[in-house]
């Protein structure tokens, strides 16, 4: 009982972290229509970049992160302003989007790994918060971060999509774009600053699993499998299911092992996946799966 | 005059809007019956339930005596029940002549296995096919394009089309939703007489139409739908000549 | 010399599987990361059948071939009821799992170790064990492969997957099963992927997990992409494009640790380069005297 409560401690970490990566996916998603599989490249060269300001060239901490946010925002509307945006526009539909937003992702995992090999870079401590024991389970000061930055920037993403004015033309553009171009939404700003919001909320994610597990180029792959998964498992178009799917998958992933040998891990995100496909194709919080009808 | 297709209380809701209310009508078989009433009565949702690409929350769908509950989409269509849709969904990036083909029913060569291993008899039957193609693009009047990509057709020309690609299925009952909407007169005069011709040979259609003048020329059976419901149904003189319903269609 | 052999040899193999993807991502319009997958199911089938069975090479291909269709219902008929992005998350998923089978079901596969020591094939007694005969032998495969994918585009079949691919609610109004046909079209495609897999392993005489990663599928979606997607003969030659070309890299003297990633750089530049400049590939699906020249090949049309 004792291993079943620390690895659902564990689990509900690295779920928390997760949910920041699905997070930013499953606005992308349901804002701008496009399966970003290059969000898994944009975290991978986010906590590349702490890696890089704070360990290579020893600067603070709270600086490498500002870097970060900074490089990483920079490359979602990148990404959008330089690929997507010319390919929309000369009338590709969604099965181009996916095709080149992967090549993208191959292309930045691939950079990273060029820059910084393929061995795992540890971070050293940061250690700024302290461990504590739960019952007979352990908290480690990481998971500390994860579960508190998990839960806090959830919440600012939920209030900044009801509570402003961005947020709001965002759910605008979300449910009917034609109609939100109508009232005066201006959807290319609004396709970017999605981008842009995306991909920071993958930093602290990339920085904190990094912080636990050291950086590797080819996690971008697995992080990915996992956000676009818990954005289905959550259902379509549903930010709030996708958090809750990333938690539950990452649960599912830890408490598997349990019974099951540690290296069929991520093959257990691919079971809940396909049980969710079978069973509940809608997700948690979809109306309806797509194209069952008309 | 014997119904071909029925419907009996169909009734769609979506969240609170009842869609269709409780719908009863039917259609006679070698005759062209317009479904008319204003925006948002529920017309297309109303192919959509017969075609089962929505699910009806009551209500029955029988053609001839079969009941259409249990069916898909792709079933009623080898029915016999075909259907257009009004944002005409041609295969754009395929060839005129494809999209003809690809409507006749049971091809040799659909089958895997046949398409791989009796490449000749396909090649045979395809060729009949072709034949068969090219005389119904001759009745719309589009064979000096069976060459052209769809996407390449003007508006008119690919409502015609939509029309060849039909009949290349055979169907028993042809439901066409608003074929002749957004039509220049030339064009307008061009779609409704291969619909009337068609009509002539004994087809039988089911179609949704803004345009009174096309209903009167076209329609011997017409059903008047408000909110959901059939207000009036019957031949097209007696119900274009109700004052009453002229008011609803009109919003007065 | 050998090494030509070798180059033809793999654009044999690759020829196979990109015709193959073709039909899934091509003509249907089905994006799949996963042939890379059914790819390796089918080289460690045919290994497994030579190594531990000791059966012919032939039925070692059609085991391949078999196992690997089996497989893809796995992910094909929950996914393909649903429309959506729901295959490419399914397949991207399978890709994993895939990978975690290879590596750590040892008995079978002796993990990251992985086979060593496939025999040359062998039929009717001939024995294909130089580079020259497993060049002819690839060659009669690879042929026998794109035959079959340009008959099926050419058919009222391969009609009904392009009528999937341009507006699959259209096809259903037309009474086509499409769910059936999308089943069907990712069924055959892994069983040629499948097919592949078996030449690749008594070609290489040894294989591994991290030979069938999903780096070898995006390799062969650059391939499709490049050649033209919906159109065969593209296929092929952009399976021979993509194979010659990364060998020049050989020559430029990187540092051999880098080799791979710059590879899968160059092919991620050439794909978004395609799809943002020239989207219709080398051969676009248009050019029909083209294809109808090459859907004769072997035909009675």
């Amino acid at each position: 009982m004792e291993l079943l409560l620390q690895l659902t401690v564990n689990g509900i970490a690295l779920g928390a972290a997760y949910a920041l990566i699905a997070l930013g996916f499953a606005l992308v998603w349901s804002v701008t229509g496009v399966f970003h599989l290059a969000h898994g490249g944009v975290y991978v060269v986010s906590g590349y970049v702490i890696y890089l300001v704070a360990v290579q060239l020893r600067l603070p901490l709270a600086v490498a992160v500002v870097a970060a946010v900074a490089v990483a925002a920079a490359l979602g509307w990148g990404i959008e302003r330089a690929i997507y945006e010319p390919l929309r526009r000369r009338g590709a539909k969604s099965l181009t989007l996916i095709v080149s937003s992967l090549a993208t992702l191959i292309f930045l995992i691939n950079l990273a790994a060029l820059i910084w090999g393929t061995e795992a870079r540890r971070f050293e401590d940061f250690a700024v918060i302290r461990g504590r024991p739960i019952g007979p389970a352990f908290i480690s000061g990481v998971e500390i971060a994860m579960i508190a930055s998990g839960i806090v920037l959830f919440a600012l993403t939920v209030a900044f999509l009801l509570y402003t004015r961005t947020g709001r033309a965002m759910r605008a553009v979300a449910d009917n774009p034609a109609m939100a171009a109508i009232v005066g939404v201006n959807i290319r700003a609004i396709h970017s600053i999605t981008y842009a919001m995306g991909a920071a909320l993958a930093v602290p994610a990339a920085f904190l699993i990094g912080l636990q597990h050291g950086l590797n180029p080819y996690a971008g792959m697995f992080a990915i499998l996992i956000a676009s998964a818990a954005a289905i498992v959550g259902g379509v178009g549903s930010v709030a299911g996708a958090a809750l799917g990333a938690v539950l998958l990452a649960l599912a992933q830890n408490i598997g092992i349990w019974q099951l040998p540690s290296y069929w891990q991520e093959s257990i995100a691919f079971g809940v996946l396909l049980a969710f496909i079978v069973l509940r194709p809608q997700g948690f919080f979809g109306a309806q799966a797509p194209g069952k009808g008309l | 005059m014997t119904p071909i297709l029925s419907c009996e209380g169909l009734t769609k809701r979506f969240g609170g809007l009842t869609a269709v209310n409780d719908l009863s009508f039917e259609v006679a078989e070698g005759r062209i019956t317009a479904l008319i009433g204003p925006n948002g009565a529920g017309k297309t949702t109303i192919f959509n339930l017969i075609t089962r690409f929505l699910t009806p929350d009551a209500g029955v769908v029988r053609f001839r005596s079969r009941e259409l509950q249990k069916e898909t989409p792709d079933r009623i269509a080898r029915l016999g029940v075909a259907r257009s849709f009004q944002d005409i969904r041609l295969f754009s990036r395929m060839t005129v002549l494809d999209n003809v083909m690809l409507g006749f029913p049971r091809q040799e060569g659909e089958n895997l296995l046949y398409a791989l291993l009796a490449p000749g008899a396909v090649a045979r039957s395809e060729r009949r096919r072709q034949e068969r193609a090219r005389e119904i693009l001759q009745f719309v009047g589009l064979e000096q394009k069976s060459g052209a990509p769809a996407e390449e057709l003007s508006y008119g020309q690919q409502k015609l089309l939509l029309i060849g690609r039909l009949m290349a299925l055979q169907p028993s009952v042809l439901l066409l939703d608003e074929p002749c909407s957004g039509l220049d007169p030339n064009m307008l005069a061009r779609v409704s007489g291969r619909l009337r011709e068609l009509s002539d040979q004994g087809a039988t259609i089911l179609l949704i139409e803004h345009n009174m003048d096309v209903v009167r020329a076209l329609a011997h059976y017409v059903v008047f739908l408000s909110e959901g419901r059939a207000l009036a149904a019957g031949p097209t003189e007696e119900i274009l000549g109700d004052r009453s319903l002229t008011k609803i269609y009109f919003g007065l | 010399m050998d090494y030509l052999y070798t180059v033809a040899i793999l654009a044999c193999i690759y020829a196979i599987l990109s015709s193959s993807f073709n039909l899934i991502l091509g003509l249907t319009g089905l994006f799949a990361l996963s042939h890379a997958a059914f790819y390796g199911i089918g080289a460690y089938t045919a290994a497994l059948f030579d190594l531990s069975l000791q059966l012919p090479f032939l039925v070692g291909v059609a085991a391949a071939m078999l196992i690997a269709g089996a497989c893809s219902l796995l992910i094909s008929v929950p996914s393909l009821r649903i429309a959506g992005d729901y295959l490419v998350i399914a397949s991207f998923g399978f890709q994993f799992l895939v990978y975690a089978v290879f590596v750590n079901v040892k008995s079978l596969t002796k993990g990251p170790a992985g086979l060593p020591g496939i025999h040359a094939p062998e039929i009717l007694g001939m024995r294909f064990d130089t580079p020259q005969s497993f060049l002819l032998l690839a060659a009669a495969m690879a042929f026998l492969a794109i035959a079959a994918a340009a008959r099926i585009s050419a058919s009222p079949f391969g009609r009904i997957l392009r009528g999937v691919r341009e507006d699959e609610i259209a096809t259903r109004a037309l009474g086509k099963d499409v769910v059936r046909a999308k089943i069907l079209v990712f069924t055959v495609g892994s069983m040629l992927a499948g097919g592949a897999g078996a030449v690749f392993a008594h070609h290489s005489s040894f294989i591994s997990p991290d030979m069938f990663l999903l780096d070898e599928s995006i390799y062969i979606l650059a391939m499709v992409l490049v050649g033209g997607a919906g159109s065969i003969l593209g296929s092929v030659l952009g399976a021979l494009v993509l194979v010659v070309l990364p060998e020049a890299l050989r020559f430029l003297d990187l540092p051999s640790v880098l080799v791979g990633q710059a590879r899968q750089m160059l092919y991620a530049v050439v794909l978004l380069g395609f799809l943002l400049y020239r989207p219709q590939g080398l051969i676009p699906e248009w050019s029909r005297p083209v294809e109808r020249i090459f859907a004769r090949l072997g035909f009675s049309r």
